[in-house]
């Protein structure tokens, strides 16, 4: 005895069944078998569970209604006020966009917009957010607020004064921007008011820094990692020794703190504990750069290479070995995205898988100097270079609201 | 104890902790309190009970599924336990009921087994080798057809 399963259960059993299928089945097999199959494959709920599989997110707040100008208080924009109408979403058709950028991404199919003399030195740091915000740091001792349009267009919104030498890392979260110089001193800013709420100091030049609700974590080229409490409004803190030379970068999750520096090790370190957990040392030459998710770190090397690693087995599970022609200088993974996205001084941008290491495009157009930072989110990469400008690569501008996606 | 009577009358003990894997018999179990009178299952013949009873009882002292977002996001279908396997490898027919039955009595990790079955039937085939699997009739015109296949070209490997 046979039995139609999907025309003649209900249709949440039908879709519930359809869901575990990989979408080639579904658009090439199932859809054409009769017409009872094939209106299941156009069910909303079917989508929707296919999109979720994928990992993939909305910015729900994206439904809201574009903004159309651009208020002169930057930090208006990380508020809005209305709710916005909640329209029923077409999953096939947001299915269909994700697919698209992801694919934009695997093959390299991106628009590059370069903003020239976005600084008139060179621009060490860079974050965007969620709110159509981008904030670069330069050697010219300012911080500047844009507006990031969807379209890549960026709008200078606010230029912010304090440091006395160059910005090299900053990090915003909300209304809470922390920048760190060469000048020694870290800047705890408060964007509402456009004023330093906090100085903080090393003995030399902040190289990097990163924070969370618990802890402000700078590195200094004075060979220490520094842990402010931000419970305390900074009055506590202490101090993580053990690199022999400058920290080049800090990157935290939760309690977990890895930091790299120029005498080849990666350390993990244990911020309730206070002691380094873990030591990474495979890298031949300085580390300049990671990023760290929780499990993994990636991390890039004036030995020109990529390492790839588990810090639940202490292990390098890759290496990519000559990925750059100079210093990697700037990296980011997303293992969802599955890409790891790194910037050199040999002035290019590159995109690799994250599984395989394997170079999936490389971007010539970006820079004509140094890269020295870069972030990307679902649709775009955004850099920023010794040769003064900020530069989107925008993998969405075939993708329809695609900055939707998160 | 709990008693359940099937559709068709047939009455069963079982042991309380098996019972409360169905989040219907559970959910009347808390409302109604426990009795000595057998709970009606109407919708479900003494054929497939027994055979619903059987997964129940195998799975008994499973911890219970975590709840993160086990409606949305369904897991693999390739990672079914050996026991499982076993069990499932019924004809369509009883197949068809016991997700039906377990759709009804609300038990997910059974209902998660046989939606991971019949998408397994499904996997890899061809539109014809689908349709002769569950005896399905082409209803299809070659323009609709045609149709379907440039809608969907989107999702090709470029």
């Amino acid at each position: 005895m046979r039995r139609d399963f999907i025309r003649d259960l209900p249709i949440e059993l039908s879709t519930r069944i359809l869901s575990y299928l990989p979408l080639t089945d579904i658009t090439q097999s199932v859809s054409l078998v009769s017409r009872q199959w094939w209106s299941v494959t156009r069910s909303r709920s079917l989508w929707h569970s296919l999109f979720m599989r994928q990992g993939w997110k909305i910015d729900m707040d994206r439904f809201l209604p574009p903004l159309t100008n651009i208020p002169a208080n930057c930090t208006a924009l990380a508020h809005h006020e209305s709710a916005p109408p909640i329209a029923p979403v077409d999953w096939l058709d947001m299915y269909k966009r994700q697919h698209l950028l992801q694919s934009n991404w695997a093959h390299g199919d991106c628009r590059t917009i370069r903003w020239p003399n976005a600084h008139t030195e060179s621009i060490y740091c860079l974050q965007f957010d969620r709110h159509n915000r981008l904030f670069t740091g330069s050697r010219d001792h300012t911080v500047k607020v844009w507006y990031l349009a969807d379209n890549g267009e960026i709008t200078p919104l606010a230029t912010l004064c304090a440091h006395t030498g160059s910005v090299l890392t900053l990090q915003v979260d909300g209304d809470t921007l922390i920048t760190g110089s060469s000048d020694a001193t870290i800047c705890v800013w408060d964007l509402k008011t456009q004023t330093v709420l906090h100085t903080l100091r090393h003995s030399d030049s902040v190289l990097s820094l990163r924070f969370n609700d618990k802890w402000l974590v700078t590195s200094s080229k004075d060979r220490t990692v520094r842990v402010w409490e931000r419970g305390s409004a900074y009055a506590s803190s202490f101090e993580l020794r053990g690199h022999r030379v400058a920290i080049n970068a800090v990157q935290l999750v939760d309690d977990i703190l890895v930091s790299a520096s120029g005498d080849r090790t990666i350390k993990v370190w244990d911020l309730g504990t206070r002691s380094c957990i873990l030591t990474l040392s495979d890298h031949t030459r300085g580390v300049a750069c990671l990023d760290f998710d929780g499990k993994y770190i990636t991390s890039g090397s004036s030995d020109r290479s990529i390492r790839i690693w588990n810090i639940e087995t202490g292990q390098c599970e890759r290496t990519i070995i000559n990925a750059h022609t100079d210093l990697v200088r700037t990296i980011m993974f997303n293992r969802e995205m599955g890409v790891i996205v790194s910037g050199s001084y040999d002035e290019s941008i590159k995109v690799w898988s994250f599984e395989s290491g394997e170079l999936l495009h490389r971007i010539k157009t970006a820079h004509t100097s140094r890269v020295f930072k870069l972030m990307f989110d679902r649709s775009r990469i955004v850099s920023c270079s010794h040769d003064k400008a900020v530069t989107v690569t925008d993998f969405g501008a075939n993708v329809p609201n695609a900055r939707l996606f998160c | 104890m709990v008693k359940l009577q099937s559709s068709d009358n047939e009455e069963f003990e079982v042991g309380k902790n098996v019972a409360v894997q169905s989040v219907l018999i559970k959910n009347l179990l808390e409302d109604l309190g426990e009795s000595e009178e057998a709970i009606p299952l109407p919708n479900v013949t003494g054929k497939v009970l027994k055979k619903v009873i059987e997964y129940c009882e195998h799975h008994k002292d499973d911890p219970p599924p975590l709840r993160d977002d086990y409606d949305d996001v369904p897991k693999r279908s390739d990672d079914i336990e050996p026991w499982d396997e076993k069990f499932i490898k019924v004809d369509q027919e009883l197949l068809f009921e016991i997700l039906l039955a377990s759709n009804y009595m609300d038990i997910k990790p059974l209902l998660d087994l046989g939606c991971k079955t019949v998408a397994n039937m499904i996997r890899g085939k061809t539109p014809d080798e689908i349709r002769k699997a569950f005896n399905i009739v082409d209803d299809f015109t070659p323009e609709e057809k045609e149709q379907i296949r440039k809608e969907n070209e989107w999702a090709e490997d470029r």
